[in-house]
Formats: structure tokens, sequence, C-alpha cells
């Protein structure tokens, strides 16, 4: 049974189909989705998001039999989202297809030893795509290997203004251990993958993220990359613990402290007072330092920052709308949530499942896929394009 | 939001001095530098253009970089470029300070302009830049240098030597710069600033010295490495102009003192210092000078190279930062409670206070009051002797009213010329009442200003605490209102009645505007005369208001409202085309050998309003009225400025006559007249008056005499009987107008008189008044 398809009434015809399935065999569950999602002959691109506990060679095998080879990308994911709701452990095929649609697709591999480079080399997939009105270039990468804005600062040297970003980091069931990335047949790991996709209708991209800031800001004063070892020249970990007051195994058990983490980021004011919300990935308590996903630059002003259910509830609503607003009242062909795990940690499973069935009805009857992320990839105003904890939605149009 | 404003950008100015020191070479630092300041400013093109050729960019797809139109960009020449997928850009450029004409560019898609915080952010990014890439350069040229040289250990460690002095430079600023955000104290920051140029500059001596805020001809060190601290201890004084720091805060740049290259009283402040020479920087805030960082070494021709000067204008740029931060958040908690100008209470530190006064109240027997106080016609001060002198007149005031009161009272400045007075503890319930004539006695007193003898009449309002819940501020804004409408320099105790008074002065505007919208205004003429022979010459148009309740209204209920909110321009152009379609139907209907003449009075509003020549010139002509026989009326104390001459000439060249009212009221003098494009001067009814009785008409004499002098017609005004009108021909005057006459009446009542009396109409040349 297919999870729920779109198709376009007017143009050239376009149309977007999401298949599901939660059998714990890797090529069952491959079959049964991509079958699902397969609505017509004519697909043109599978985004394939899957838990990392399947043999993923088997899923992609498996995948690549049924639909005969249609471009793919996809990654391993911290949860799946489908129309029906969230959900672990299985796979979600969101399948584009009609002549409406232009693909291409890149991979780039090694990306931890030059991220800015594995950027750039994605985004050139975008310059072999055919002439459509509306265009986005989607990147899924390994949030683990390293600053993620210098990926998106290489694509951007590459296509500059002209295409907007959109995608998210691949998960591991916050096992925080190894990532995947898919790219037609090949499993990568430490890779970035891209789909350039044109269309002859708009693609929305809305981003929200629904913290607030709590206290007193404070200043940066050592950081590398990565890795921020004083605020306000003190250890940076005491700081920490001192603005939010966690629960005590929080102060030594690093665990405890992930999970405390998760929901209380850091907020690096930016132009119009606005935050880029920035995950506290670990703590060393033996040199006080803190670990993020993306660069915190030392000297900057920062704000710790914290949220509950409604505010990640609102910041859902205000990212589908703002994704749809493009599509100007247009039903859409579907949408594609990219959500951080760090906003599920604060919602709870049951929170999760009412989110996604808030973006369902946002996508009034047009099917949902997507999934838990490491962090979040959108760019269409300025030249800042990774989110953290933030809800990112592609509206296809 | 302005404060955070400010933080914002010294913020992202650190991020950005960390990241471009941290580059290897020249082109990654550039490209760096120009996707930082691009994100930083949310803008999605950013480009560096040096020499005239495109250096980095960021923004358009790799291969399709518009290379000329950013070059365009960066020199100005356009404000705008289309970027794809952006749409169309604001363009924002500053120049980078290299041996090369060079600017950092940006362009942002969507609505907002670039504030002056960003345009002041990017330049300081620029001038970063510029930094960097000269230690870079001198990096590279060394490395060149060494290159040929066989040594390449001693290359090492030169190299390295060169790469941790930039890097402690830049560590140095970037600690400063943090410093600031934090709000450290002032005198740490400017110490650190000494500190670290003496560090970065390895120079001997390193001095900071500020204005004196008591007494800017004076300068006081606030820091310095390596003086002699017994002969120069912090706060030591020096004139302004002495020395290298005192010519680079007097000629504002950046002053260099070498035994070879400058005076001799130079080279003996240097010498007293142990010095041979030195070089200085100014310092600023908020854009002004205020002191100067300077640098000495006791080297015999020491030779300061270009990284040095622009080691030592960096720092002073981080101490002009410093003090700018400082001032402004120190200033920004008072300003939000005082007057700019005055630098007493505002309106919000007021009634704050009041508040307080007000809860203490209920505690204890005195109560509090407030006076509310309202300068009469400053503005005539501002017209006549510019706004700089009305500002000073104004910080005069503010300081005479402190004098009027006692310590524990608040004077506040509410803005323009109003101010308020607040009494605490009133123990006599005439207390408010002396305090405000000891104030208005006060400001009789004539303030000199500028050469200027000016003396300030003021209505004060007064409401003392009865009731618990008494909005006092407004109770004596009420009587204060009161006390103006009373007339000027008075005073007045609140009473409940006020209220209904406004209410009333409301209701009226109110009516006044849908007056002016449904044109309830009617016209009544009143004829001139020629007193020989009773013939009719002109009518003088007065206006009415038909009240839609009250029936018709004469000028005085009405016009002091129409002035006050302006309406009067409104009413004028209505009447002005009424009076002249009338004027025209009776010239068509009784012609006469001159046509009949008709006369207009214009307020100062209508003097100053912009559309008054149009307006006037477009209702002769669309009534196709003969322009002599317009006569616009102005009172003397019109007779003021060059604006108003302008106007009145401007109007005589339309062909209009331009008449004095109610002469000899004001004051006038005979160089106002002379000044003046003026035709006719109408003798005010006070002078006609006394003509009949045995007084010796000598004013009226003075003023027919004085037109005949000038070449003026004169008409007497209130003529009442024919005693008077006997006197006065005999004194020579021709015309006149009064109930002896006619009252104003309306057009279909005149008519009866034109058709009775005859026109001989108004002759505009004044040769006839010449005959005579």
């Amino acid at each position: 049974m297919s999870d729920l398809t779109g198709r376009s009434g007017n143009q050239q015809s376009r149309w977007l189909a999401v298949g599901q399935s939660s059998d714990s065999d890797a090529g069952r569950a491959g079959e049964a989705a991509t079958a699902q999602a397969l609505i017509a002959d004519d697909a043109q691109l599978l985004l394939v998001f899957c838990s990392h506990s399947y043999d993923l060679q088997e899923l992609l095998a498996a995948i690549n039999r049924r639909s005969g080879g249609v471009a793919l990308i996809g990654c391993s994911t911290a949860g799946e989202i489908a129309t029906a709701g969230p959900g672990d452990s299985g796979v979600v095929v969101t399948a584009f297809g009609g002549p409406g649609f232009a693909v291409s697709t890149a991979c780039a591999t090694d990306a931890s030893d030059d991220l800015r480079n594995a950027g750039a080399k994605v985004a050139h997939c975008a310059s072999a795509l055919e002439d459509k009105p509306h265009r986005a270039l989607m990147l899924l990468t390994d949030g683990l290997a390293g600053d993620q804005q210098e990926i998106v600062r290489g694509a951007y040297g590459v296509i500059g203004a002209s295409v907007p970003l959109v995608g998210g980091c691949a998960g591991d069931d916050l096992k925080m251990q190894s990532t995947y990335q898919l790219h037609n047949e090949s499993v990568l790991s430490n890779a970035v993958v891209g789909a350039a996709l044109g269309s002859e209708a708009p693609l929305g991209i809305g981003v929200r993220h629904g913290w607030r800031r709590v206290g007193d800001p404070v200043v940066v004063t050592r950081s590398s990359d990565n890795r921020v070892y004083t605020l306000n020249d003190r250890p940076a970990v005491d700081v920490y613990l001192e603005h939010l007051s966690p629960p005590e195994e929080a102060r030594h058990d690093p665990e405890s402290f992930t999970r405390f983490a998760l929901t209380h980021p850091l907020g690096l004011s930016g132009r119009s007072g606005e935050d880029h919300v920035r995950f506290v990935g670990e703590a060393n308590f033996d040199d006080g330092s803190l670990g993020f996903i993306a660069e915190v630059p030392q000297g900057g002003l920062a704000w710790f920052m914290e949220g509950d259910d409604a505010s990640v509830l609102e910041a859902t609503d205000a990212a589908c709308a703002a994704a749809l607003a493009p599509l100007e009242g247009q039903q859409p062909l579907g949408l594609i949530a990219f959500d951080c795990i760090a906003r599920r940690g604060i919602l709870g499973d049951e929170g999760i499942s009412t989110e996604v069935d808030r973006v369902a009805r946002q996508a009034g009857g047009a099917p949902v896929a997507g999934f838990y992320t490491y962090g979040e990839i959108a760019r269409t105003r300025g030249q800042s394009g990774f989110h953290n904890q933030t809800l990112v939605v592609l509206a296809v149009g | 939001m302005a404060e955070l404003g400010e933080s914002w950008t010294t913020q992202q100015l650190v991020e950005f001095l960390s990241l471009v020191s941290s580059f290897p070479d020249e082109q990654t630092a550039i490209c760096g530098a120009v996707e930082r300041a691009a994100e930083a400013l949310e803008a999605e093109v950013g480009a560096v253009v040096s020499g005239g050729a495109l250096v980095a960019s960021t923004g358009f797809p790799a291969d399709k970089v518009p290379t000329e139109l950013l070059i365009a960009a960066a020199e100005g020449k356009t404000a705008t470029i289309e970027v794809p997928g952006a749409g169309r850009c604001l363009v924002i450029s500053v120049p980078l300070e290299e041996a090369v004409t060079g600017s950092l560019v940006l362009a942002r898609g969507g609505e907002d302009a670039f504030s002056r915080l960003e345009a002041n952010l990017l330049r300081g990014m620029g001038r970063v830049l510029t930094l960097a890439l000269q230690s870079l350069r001198v990096l590279r040229d060394e490395r060149a240098l060494r290159k040929r040289s066989e040594e390449q250990a001693r290359e090492n460690a030169t190299l390295l030597a060169t790469l941790q002095e930039r890097q402690r430079l830049l560590e140095r600023l970037s600690k400063i710069q943090r410093s600031i955000v934090q709000r450290a104290d002032l005198a740490d920051v400017l110490d650190a600033v000494v500190a670290g140029t003496a560090e970065c500059l390895g120079l001997d001596a390193v001095g900071l010295r500020l204005l004196d805020t008591e007494d800017e001809e004076w300068t006081m060190l606030v820091a310095s490495r390596g003086l002699d601290s017994g002969r120069f201890p912090i706060g030591s004084r020096a004139h302004v102009r002495d020395g290298v720091s005192g010519l680079a805060v007097t000629e504002q740049r950046l002053i260099i003192a070498r035994s070879d290259s400058c005076d001799t009283d130079l080279l003996a402040g240097l010498a007293c210092r142990g010095l041979q020479s030195a070089m200085a920087a100014p310092i600023l805030e908020n854009g002004r000078v205020v002191g100067a960082l300077t640098a000495g070494s006791r080297t015999a021709n020491y030779h300061y190279s270009t990284a040095e000067e622009t080691v030592l204008l960096a720092f002073a740029e981080n101490a002009s930062l410093a003090l700018t931060d400082a001032k402004n958040y120190g200033t920004a908690l008072h300003r939000g409670l005082h007057d700019m100008l005055t630098g007493l209470p505002n309106r919000v530190l007021f009634l704050d206070r009041l508040e307080h006064a007000a809860n203490r109240a209920l505690r204890n027997d005195p109560q509090p009051a407030v006076l509310f106080l309202d300068l009469d016609e400053f503005k005539r001060v501002n017209d006549t002797f510019g706004h700089g002198i009305g500002d000073e007149l104004l910080i005069e005031v503010g300081q005479r009213l402190q004098g009027c009161i006692r310590p524990g009272d608040t004077v506040a400045r509410f803005g323009g010329d109003e101010f308020a007075v607040l009494l605490e503890n009133v123990s006599r319930e005439e207390e408010p009442a002396i305090v405000a004539r000891r104030i208005m006695s006060s400001l009789h007193e004539p303030f000199g200003v500028q050469g200027h003898d000016i003396s300030v009449s003021v209505s004060i309002g007064i409401a003392s605490q009865s009731e618990l819940d008494d909005d006092l501020l407004r109770n004596a804004d009420l009587a204060m209102y009161q006390a103006k409408a009373r007339g000027k320099g008075q005073y007045e105790l609140f009473e409940p009645a006020m209220h209904a008074t406004l209410v009333e002065r409301l209701n009226l505007e109110r009516d006044l505007a849908l007056a002016v919208e449904r044109q309830e205004f009617e016209l009544a003429y009143q004829p001139i005369i020629e007193l020989a022979t009773g013939a009719v010459v002109a009518v003088e148009a007065l206006v009415r208001w038909r009240h839609p309740d009250r029936g018709l209204l004469a000028p005085g209920a009405f016009i002091h409202a129409a002035e006050e909110t302006g309406l009067i321009c409104l009413i004028g152009i209505q009447v002005l085309r009424q009076a002249c379609a009338q004027t025209a139907a009776w010239q068509a209907r009784y012609p006469s050998g001159t046509p009949l003449g008709v006369s207009v009075n214009l307020s100062v509003n209508q003097l100053h309003h912009s559309e008054l020549i149009s307006e006037v010139s477009r209702a002769l002509d669309s009534f196709g009225l003969d322009r002599s026989s317009l006569i616009l009326e102005i009172t003397e104390t019109m007779l003021m400025q060059d604006l108003e001459r302008g106007v009145l000439t401007q109007l005589k060249a339309l062909g209009a006559q331009i008449a004095v009212d109610d002469f000899g009221t004001g004051y006038s003098s005979l160089q106002y007249l002379q000044r003046f494009p003026i035709d006719i001067l109408k003798i005010d009814r006070s002078f006609v008056a006394g003509l009949g009785e045995a007084n010796e008409p000598i004013l009226a004499q003075a003023i027919i005499d004085l037109g005949k002098s000038l070449n003026l017609r004169v008409i007497a005004e209130g003529l009442e009987s024919e005693e008077q009108v006997t006197r006065l021909i005999d004194l020579g005057c021709q015309w006149g107008q009064g109930y002896h006459y006619s009252r104003p009446q309306s057009a279909s009542e005149l008519e009866r008189l034109l058709a009775r009396s005859g026109i001989k109409g108004w002759n505009p040349a004044p040769s006839d008044s010449l005959v005579s």
C-alpha cells in the first residue's frame, strides 16, 4: 500500500509519493517501501531515510533492484518521519517523478579532509541540471565530520545565491559513532551527497527553531573550531552548569550531560537579533571544555537557551507556513522535513507524533517524509545556511 | 536597542579580527574576509576589488561572476545589482586603505537598507583586513628576501618572530575589544591600550592623554609606559597645544616628530622626556577629538615604518572605541531621564518624582504641587534670532528656574518651550503662587544671549493635590492653558471648571475641521469709502462661520482655534476665493472707471504657507478678477523677517496690493515700512476714536504724514461719526471705513448700498494721493 501520493494537475506533470516499512529485514523493508513509493514508471529521484541498524548494503541493493537504478540519495537517521507519523528502525522512501522534475546527483567522500571542497564538489551537480524555473540543492552530510558551515560555504562558493540550499546531517540514533550517506549504489560514511532538483513549480523552504534565551549573555573567550574552552574567561563547562542548573548527575556524568544539553543549546546572536542555535554535543569535565557540531567563533557573544513543547510546536507550524508561502496557496505535492533530534528530545515520543500530525495537516493531504537530524541546512537568504536544533521544511509545489 | 546594536557591532568585529588573523596568506585572508563580512551582514554577495581588478567574490555561481558589475559596485557607480536567486540587491562599499585603491563591497537582497551601524561595522572590517594584509605582505616580502640568503635557520627564527609578533598584536587588540564588550573599567581598558602599544611597537615610551573635561585647554596623562613617573605622573597636565600629542589633537591626524623634521619646541618637549622622536595618533569620542596616543623612541633618527604607524592607529582606534562605548553607555542612562538641551530632568523622570511625592503625601501632611510653564511667543525668538540663540535662551531659562525653587524640588523640561516644576512639600496654600510670581519676575529680567537682550514672559498653570487621584500634571496643563487664554504673562490656579473649558475647546476644534470640509464659512463685507465724495472704492471681506448649532459666529469665536490648529490656511483660501468671486461679480454688474477693490486679511500662518502664492494666483485667474483690485491685509507684527518680505514681494508681483492693518498698535519701525513692499496703511480704530473730541490728533496726523512721505495711501478704520470724517479730511486722509458708513453686511445686503452710493473703484496708482 502506498503511504500517500501527490500529483500535479497542471504544467508538465510531476508526482511525489512516499513509501515506508519497519520490517527488520533490510531486503524486505527496502523492497516494500520502494514498491509503495513507485506509483508510476517515470521516477527521477529516490530519497531514502533509514535506520543505521539495517545492513545498508542489502537495503540499497533491494531498493535499486526494485527501482531499476533510479538516481538515489539518502542517509541514516536518528528516526524517520512519514505521513503516518515518526518511527525508528525503519526506512522511508520518497520518489520524485514525472517530466516536470529534473534531477542531478553527486557525492564527495573523505569530507573531513576538506569540508569546504566536499561542499563545492557536490554543488557542481547543480550546473549539470536541466533548465527549470525553480531549483534547490539538497545536501545530506555526515554531521560528525566537522564544521558543517564549511560545507555550506563550499557549496555557496560554487552556486552562489542562485540556488537555495536545503538538507540535513545524517544520524545514528544518538550513538554519535558513525553516520552513513547513500548515493545510488554506494553506502558511504564521512561523505556529502547531494541532489540538485529542478521543478516547473515553486520549491519553498521554511526554517524555525523555537528556543528562547535564558539569563545574561556570555562572551566566548577561548574557542577553537568546534570546541569552546572558556566562557567569560572561565571554564566553559562551569559557566554552562552555573547558568542552567541541570540535574545533579549531569554535573559529572558525560552521558546525562549530553541528554540535558540536548534541550539547552547555545545561541549566537545574528544581525537582526536572531539567534543561530548551536547544539552542545558533549562536555569534557577534565579540561572544562564544551564540544559543538559546528564552529563557535572566539570573541562572540552567546546566550544559553531553553525550549518547551509549546515553543517547539509553534516553530513547527511556522516553518511549514514559511515553506508553503512561495506556493501561493497551491496544494503541495509533499513536504520533506529535516527535524533536529534535540527537538525530539524536548517533545518526547508523544510530542513528535503531535508534531508530525501538525506537519501532515499543513500538507493538506499531501505526503510527508523526513528524518531526525544531527544538524540542518537551509539557505534562502544571506550566506549562512547551517542550523542546529531547528526544523527545516521543504515544500515541493 | 541601539546599545544592543553597538555591542553586536563590536562583537562582530572581534570575531572578524580573530578570523582574519588566522589566515596564512593574502588570498585566503581576502576570500575569508569577504565571506565573513557577507555572513555578518546577511548579504548574498561580497567582493574585494583592488587596483581596479576583482580579487575575490562570493554569491555568484563560480562560472558566472559578473566582474565588471562588481567593480562598478565597488566604485560606487551603482547602488543596486541584480543577483540570480536573490533579486535586486542593495550595494554598500567601503574603502580598503591599501597602497592601491581598493574596496570591500557587499550586496544584500530584500528591503532593508544597510544601517549606519552596519556601515560602521563594514568600515571596521575593512580596516582590520587592511591591517592583516599589511602584516601578511611584510611576511611575504621578508620571506622573499630571506630566500636569497643562505641563513636558513635564522630565517626561520625571524619568520617565527614576525608571526608571533603579528599574533601578539591581533591578540592584544582582540583582548581590548573583548574587555570593551564586557564593559570593563574604562581606566583599565585605556591602560591595556597603552600596554599593548608599548609591547607591540617595542618603543621606549608610550602615553595616552585626554582632554580635561573641566577645561579643554588642557590635557591629562591617563596612562603611560616608560615615562618618568616622578616627573610625569598619571593626571599630570599639559597645555592642549603642547607637544606631539597636542599637535595630533589640534590637527586631528597622525603626527611624526623627528629631530631632522620638526621644530625646536617639539624637540624640547621630547627631550625633557628623554626622547629623540615620537609619533602621535588622535583619539576620538563619538567622532570628536578628545586626546592622543603617543609613542616615542630614545634612539636618534628612529625611522617609523608604515606598519608601526598602522599599529599605533589601530590602538588609538581601540581607545576611541572604548571611550565612545563608555560614554554612550554612561550617557544612555542619564539621557533616558534627562532633556538633552538643558540637562534638566525630562517628562519621564518628572512623572516618576511626582508619583513618589504623591505617595509620600499619602502618609504625610504636606502636599505636592505642580507648576506647568509655557514661554509666551517663544517661536518669535526662534524666528527672529534663529534656533541657536533660542536654544541658548532655553538653557538659561532652565538655570533661572532652578534658582527659583528649593533644593528638594524639581524643574523639568518637557520639550519645546514647556517646563514643569514640582514642589514636593507645600505647607501653605499660597506657596505655589509665590513661586510662580518669583519665576515670572526672574524670567522678566532680560537675558543677555549673544549680545541680544531678550526678556521672556511665561504663562503658568498651578495645580495642588486636593484629591487622592488628582492628575496634577494634566490639571496644571489646563490651568496654564487658561492663563494663556486670559492673556500672556499670567498664572492661573486650576479649577475643576477648566475641564469643561477644555472639552468646549476640543469640540470647537473638531467642529472647525468639519466646517472647513463642509465650507460653512460666509463673508461679510464692509465698504471702504472715499471720504470726500462718499463713493465706495473697495470692500473689506470679513469671515463669519455659520455654525450648524450655534448660528453665525464672529471671527473672535474661532480664529484663535483656527490659527492654533493650522486650519486657518484652508479657511483663508476659502475666504479668498469667495471674496474674489463676489467682487468679480460686482465689478461686472457695477462697472466703474477703475474697478471695485476687495481687501482680504492674511494671517501669519498663511504667509508662511508654501501654497499661498499659487493659491492667490489661482483665485485671481479662476474668477477673472482684475489683479490690481486685490488688497491683502497683514498686521504689523508680520513685518519682521526676510522670509515674509520675500512672500510679500511675490504677492505684489502677482499684481496685488499690500495693506498694513491696525497700523500704529504694533512696533513697526520706519525701517520696516521702507524695506517691505507696502502700498497702504490702515489707521487703527483707537487713533480714530479720539478724533471727534477735543484731543489733539497727533498720532493720526503722524500716521497720515508718514503715509504721504512714504508715498503710501492711508485708510482710517472705525469711523463712527461725521466729525471724525471731517477731521480726517482736514488732516489729509482720503479713505475710511466704519459704522458711520456701514457695518459689515452680507453680499446681498451690501448690494443696495453699492446701487445707492455708486462705485468709484480703487485705483492702484498712488499718485492721486499726492495730488491732495
